[in-house]
């Protein structure tokens, strides 16, 4: 049963993730492409904490303690690295939406309009 | 001074600046002051690098904090990393200088954070002996290029390129945190040295055994870092964003992306595939991957170098037509291929920032980018014309300058592969010298064209700032052209030995780990 909730959740998130790269790919508005951008940045984040689950019961913090053998603390700690990393990613994940969302916002301010279309024409208007 | 200190001084003086230029009333000359100060700083401590890493005979380990390797993270900075680190520094200086005296809008202390960001991020790229560590270095390299790339935010162009650069690279930084996944799975670890020796069959301290399907992992790791570096480095199916981002950024920002960011994902393949990798399982079918996707990007780079209109978009073809090279010339597989990789992104990253340079002089004049707008103009500016000539007689490849021995080396290369894919670089770089050849002449002959509205004054001059860092670059142009075999032979030879030697690169960390493990 766990297993297969494990199959399930980990298809699922890579199904996330690829939907998230269709999603920015084709939608033309740019706050649905940021949106996008973060769908797929969690399915990854979510995938990279599954790495360090371990299908065990009880599970152990990640700190170790002198009562515990060595190789039951290996075999029952979740992996704590996976978990740093994420957190790592998720903090800079928060800069580039900002940096993105204040992107959207400047062209926004400039043209009135978050289209990607509306975008690509106003640039050929320029050139021309 | 510790090797770790290198990238820090940018970027701590990045994060200071700011608050300098609010405490100083925003002068401008506080602001050039206080950056130039830094890019000098970076540059000599570059340099103390640099000789630091060729008089040593291994690599150098800088482990943070004290924490052993596989546990915490290190640099490791060894003779191929250093020629990088120098050129970086030094190109990173001339380009503060260049933004001193060519940005004239508000706002300068940030633009000055933002750069210096960028080279804190890429000097870290170039040293870091972590895996998930590059993919720090990569999105500070991003953050900091998306931020300066829309610096002229009133300008659409400038909003929507550095839109469309983050979207796609921060997807691509992405695909590259989830194949640091696959690769923890597998080896239980992300430091560089760790995971070669494990790749290799090396008793390595703490991280010991592989779990899983390691040769499954690496595959997938391979794509999934494939497809970052394919479009961090603007390779065939990837390069959309680039020319939509150079046409925004400022020219001194332009020459350092195209320098230097560029190359960092070209650099982390070589590293994967020569240092930490090498022998892989499947490094056939990754070559050809490499020679396909190389050769279509060095055509479309030189057919769309012959349609633009605009410079900015032509110096930016031009800027993936040398991805292309650089991609084509890492499928060999061979240590000359790695010189050949190695002698050419310096000599680009030259070459290319004095093309940028001194195009960046006419737009400083004529202040528009597109080529019948810029017509006539190195009439008045001589000694400009003549440095943004040497620039492209270079990077078209003419004997005496710089970028042509390392287009032989790889012509060279290639040829030993097979005839045709020398080939290619012969048909895209004539491709390549007719585009650059219409665009002097314009430049030189063509008649400035009316009906503009622009009041145009009959007598320009010289920009003599710009003109002399430019004239400092072409001296490299013309030198590391003259002194090549000198030059090879000293630094590029060596660095390629040494970035082949996977034995010595584990065995300095190692060492390291092992002496602080055993007190």
């Amino acid at each position: 049963m766990i297993s297969f909730l494990l199959a399930y959740i980990t298809l699922t998130l890579f199904a996330m993730m690829f939907l998230g790269i269709y999603g920015v790919a084709t939608r033309s508005n740019l706050i649905k492409k940021i949106i996008m951008l973060n769908i797929m940045g969690d399915a990854i984040n979510m995938l990279f904490i599954l790495i360090g689950y371990r299908l065990v019961f009880p599970v152990f913090p990640p700190i170790y303690e002198k009562h515990i053998t060595f190789r039951e603390f290996l075999s029952r700690a979740v992996d704590p690295v996976p978990q740093a990393l994420v957190l790592t990613a998720v903090v800079i994940g928060m800069a580039m939406n900002i940096l993105l969302t204040t992107y959207a916002i400047q062209f926004y301010r400039l043209h009135g309009t978050v289209d990607a279309r509306d975008m690509a024409e106003i640039l050929r208007g320029e050139d021309g | 001074m510790e090797v770790g200190l290198v990238p820090i001084i940018p970027l701590g003086f990045a994060f200071f600046l700011p608050f300098t230029a609010m405490m100083t009333g925003r002068r401008r000359k506080v602001v050039i002051g206080y950056a130039i100060t830094a890019l000098t700083v970076a540059f000599l401590s570059g340099l103390w690098l640099f000789r630091e890493a060729f008089s040593s005979s291994e690599p150098l380990v800088y482990p943070f904090g004290n924490w052993i390797a596989p546990v915490g993270i290190v640099f490791e900075v060894d003779k191929f990393s250093a020629t990088f680190v120098l050129t970086v520094t030094f190109g990173f200086l001339l380009a503060g200088l260049y933004s001193a005296l060519y940005i004239r809008t508000h706002g300068l202390e940030f633009f000055y954070t933002f750069l210096l960001g960028l080279e804190a991020g890429v000097l870290g790229a170039f040293m870091t002996g972590d895996a998930f560590n590059a993919f720090v270095m990569l999105e500070v390299i991003g953050a900091s290029a998306y931020a300066i790339v829309g610096f002229y935010r009133n300008r659409s162009e400038a909003v929507e390129g550095a839109f469309k650069y983050g979207v796609s690279g921060a997807v691509a930084t992405s695909l590259y945190f989830l194949a640091l996944g696959f690769i923890y799975a597998s080896f239980g670890t992300l430091n560089m040295a760790n995971l070669s020796a494990k790749f290799h069959g090396i008793s390595f301290p703490i991280a010991t055994r592989v779990l899983g399907e390691p040769e499954l992992a690496l595959a997938l790791f391979f794509a999934l870092t494939l497809s970052m570096v394919i479009v961090k480095s603007a390779i065939f199916p990837g390069h959309y964003w680039l020319p939509s981002a150079y046409r925004g950024a400022p020219i001194p920002v332009g020459a350092v992306l195209s320098g230097f960011v560029e190359v960092v994902g070209i650099y982390l393949l070589a590293r994967y595939t020569y240092t930490l990798f090498h022998g892989l399982p499947f490094w056939n079918a990754l070559s050809i991957v490499f020679f396909t996707l190389g050769t279509a990007t060095a055509f479309l780079g030189s057919v769309m170098m012959l349609v633009q209109r605009d410079v900015k978009g032509l110096i930016a073809y031009s800027t993936i037509l040398h991805m292309g090279y650089l991609f084509m010339t890492l499928g060999v597989g061979s240590r000359l291929a790695l010189l050949a990789v190695d002698f050419h992104i310096v000599n680009h990253a030259i070459a290319k920032m004095l093309l940028f340079f001194t195009t960046g002089a006419f737009v400083y004049r004529a202040g528009r980018t597109d080529i019948d707008g810029l017509a006539g103009i190195g009439r008045r500016m001589p000694l400009t014309a003549f440095l943004f000539g040497t620039a492209v007689l270079s990077l078209v490849g003419v004997p005496p300058l710089n970028v042509f021995f390392s287009k032989m080396l790889i012509y060279g290369v290639l040829l030993q592969v097979s005839p045709w894919l020398a080939s290619v670089v012969i048909i895209t770089s004539a491709i390549a010298a007719w585009a650059y050849f219409r665009l002097f002449v314009t430049l030189w002959r063509g008649k400035p064209n009316e009906g503009h509205g622009h009041e145009e004054p009959e007598e320009r001059e010289e920009v003599w700032g710009l003109a002399s860092i430019s004239l400092v670059l072409a001296i490299f142009v013309i030198g590391l052209g003259l002194f090549a075999p000198v030059v090879i032979d000293r630094y590029f030879h060596p660095a390629a030995v040494q970035a082949m030697d996977w034995q010595g690169y584990v065995e300095a960390v190692r060492k390291i780990s092992e002496q602080l493990l055993a007190g």
